[in-house]
């Protein structure tokens, strides 16, 4: 069952058009990630769920009920504010139970999901302070818990972890997927980070300048990019231009590059002659290989801890490769080999590309 | 040596030592004028009053119009103020939460009236009443003009306080299902409530001792204080009978400053909650 649905959302403001014909299926309990960089149209869409933009045409459905025309005050949707939004004047077990209060919501049955909250996300000791003597963190923990005793439908995340600091950014991460796995929870979360999207997200959206760009599953993304953007944007694949010249097989393609000449796999066929093809920089395998050896020069190191950036220049383009341990430095040899699986076809036209 | 620490030390002594007189001089002066017998008058050669007796503060309170000048000056204050508030109110929620072009041009235009001296104002203002018919009524051309006149602050601080308003916390409450009424109390007031009071106390101080258009609507029947302390300054000058008066338009005054300045005072840390 569908716990959320848009489809054929089109806003637009003036003369610009914000989101261009999205849709959008979450199934009941996913976590569904929109993707993006800024003003791609990721907070617009979030706010067309939640109720807060009405959308120039299109219907938004949770639970299969349609709710394109109910304000926000009435969807069964709960958010979670990038800057937690918490009121300043309540007490933290205050701002916890408002959306219990506005619903008339019993006392006895309002101290339940309160405990419940409170028990789950370690609140006991913040009851009776207010939101400005917790730290980020513990602010963030309340917002999600003032979202969460409403035991919204669909519950919606607007970069909730841009305002937290690195080490806590990825603890948080692991506990909010936990407690949305937990609940079964629909999520819908809105990030610009590739990490958060990949390690939290049943599913992921990418979009850009206002429309679909991908979506899949993480691994499906990182993997099997279908355009540049996506290539680029999650993961920062090497992209480079290729020309087929011969097809050995129904799956298996020959073609001509910037590194010489490449063998691709792939289940789909390229979309012209000359197209583009992208792989990740850690699919470089040191040494001799089956096929596709690439011998070039060490340009640049970057040591970045678990791995180290290896960079070289070949046809007047930079690319990339990445090995965990290596004592290459720069001006060394080196020799690698791509397995043909690790390249892709990208969907973009060569012209499309050079525009 | 001096480092930015003990300059800043020493600047905000000066500071805090130049206000200090600045009030406790003329009060000090005020206070023993006030006090001064008539019986021996404070000459010169003398640095305190050589006879002291509250014979001024009762002869001002029985023998002149003290009593109705305190009355038109205490009902007009708060009526001005109430009224001033609720007409700025509108102008002050557009220039506060929305965008709009021109609007830049708009808060300036809402300030002008500040820049003209309030004698002018009132002399022109004052054919603007007999005209509409509404000099008669002495109390209510007053009242009228004072909101006029004092609408500007209100307009400023109310649109300041509209701009404190954080979105956040508006679409938060709306999202978890609050009502109109719910929302403006958990997103707005918190927000809006030192700008309410301190447009109504400013307003009201800012009548309590507005002179200019109370003297020329109201007179020759119609007192206010500010009107009863001039007139004993200029027709029949009395020093310590000015200074019994005075006493009695500023103190209730500088209370009110004080109390506001706690009260804005209080009121700033409970906004910032989070970042962003």
């Amino acid at each position: 069952m569908l716990g959320l649905a848009a489809k054929d959302i089109v806003v637009r403001f003036g003369e610009v058009e914000a989101l261009k014909s999205i849709d959008l299926d979450v199934p009941t309990g996913s976590f569904l990630t929109l993707l993006g960089p800024s003003g791609c149209g990721k907070t617009t869409l979030l706010n067309v769920i939640s109720g807060f933009l009405k959308p120039t045409e299109g219907r938004v459905f949770i639970d299969a009920k349609d709710v394109t025309e109910m304000p926000p005050e009435q969807r069964d949707t709960a958010l979670c504010f990038q800057s937690y939004a918490l009121f300043p004047h309540l007490s933290v077990e205050e701002n916890l139970v408002f959306g219990l209060r506005q619903q008339g919501m019993p006392p006895s049955e309002r101290a339940e999901r309160l405990r419940d909250v409170v028990q789950q996300l370690d609140l006991g000791a913040h009851l009776a302070k207010l939101p400005n003597q917790l730290s980020g963190g513990q602010q963030q923990r309340v917002s999600l818990g003032r979202a969460l005793t409403v035991r919204p439908s669909v519950i919606l995340f607007d970069e909730p972890l841009s305002n937290l600091d690195a080490k806590l950014r990825e603890s948080v991460r692991h506990e909010i997927r936990s407690i949305q796995q937990k609940f079964g929870l629909t999520a819908v979360y809105v990030t610009h980070d590739q990490n958060e999207a990949l390690a939290m997200s049943d599913k992921i959206f990418v979009l850009n300048e206002g429309q679909l760009e991908q979506a899949g599953t993480p691994e499906d993304l990182y993997h099997r990019p279908r355009t540049r953007f996506v290539a680029d944007f999650v993961g920062s694949a090497n992209v480079m231009q290729a020309r087929v010249i011969a097809q050995p097989d129904a799956s298996m393609w020959q073609v001509e590059t910037p590194l010489g000449q490449l063998m691709v796999r792939s289940d789909t066929a390229p979309v012209a002659d000359t197209v583009l093809i992208a792989w990740r920089a850690e699919a470089a395998v040191m040494g001799m290989g089956p096929a596709n050896i690439v011998t070039t020069q060490v340009g640049r190191r970057s040591f970045e801890g678990a791995y180290t950036d290896l960079f070289f220049d070949a046809d007047g383009e930079t690319f990339r490769v990445q090995q965990t341990r290596t004592t290459l430095v720069a001006g060394d040899e080196m020799s690698f080999h791509i397995l043909p699986d690790n390249i892709v076809f990208l969907s973009d036209t060569v012209s499309q590309v050079a525009s | 040596m001096i480092t930015p620490h003990t300059l800043n030390r020493a600047l905000m002594i000066l500071l805090m030592t130049v206000a200090t007189l600045w009030l406790v001089i003329p009060f000090t002066m005020a206070i023993l004028w006030s006090f001064v017998d008539p019986a021996a008058p404070w000459t010169p050669d003398h640095l305190l009053p050589p006879v002291m007796s509250a014979y001024r503060w009762e002869f001002m309170w029985e023998n002149s119009l003290l009593k109705p000048a305190l009355l038109n000056s205490y009902t007009l204050a708060p009526l001005a103020a109430l009224v001033t508030f609720v007409i700025a109110m509108p102008t002050a929620f557009a220039l506060g939460r929305y965008e709009f072009r021109g609007k830049e041009i708009a808060k300036i235009a809402a300030l002008l009236p500040l820049v003209v001296p309030t004698f002018v104002t009132a002399i022109f203002f004052t054919s603007i009443l007999y005209q509409i018919g509404l000099a008669q009524y002495r109390f209510s051309a007053i009242l009228f003009a004072h909101t006029v006149l004092f609408l500007p602050y209100a307009i400023r601080i109310m649109s300041v306080s509209f701009e404190q308003v954080r979105q956040d916390h508006i679409n938060a409450a709306r999202d978890l299902g609050a009502s109109a009424w719910a929302v403006f109390r958990v997103a707005y007031w918190p927000a809006l409530k030192p700008g309410v009071l301190a447009t109504l106390l400013i307003v009201f101080i800012k009548s309590v001792e507005e002179f200019a258009i109370a003297y020329i609507v109201g007179q020759p029947g119609f007192v206010t204080v500010p009107t009863l302390v001039y007139a004993s300054l200029g027709q029949d000058f009395n020093r310590p009978n000015a200074a019994v008066l005075s006493l009695i338009l500023a103190v209730p005054n500088v209370i009110l400053m004080l109390f506001l300045e706690r009260l804005l005072k209080s009121a700033n840390p409970a906004l910032s909650s989070g970042k962003g």
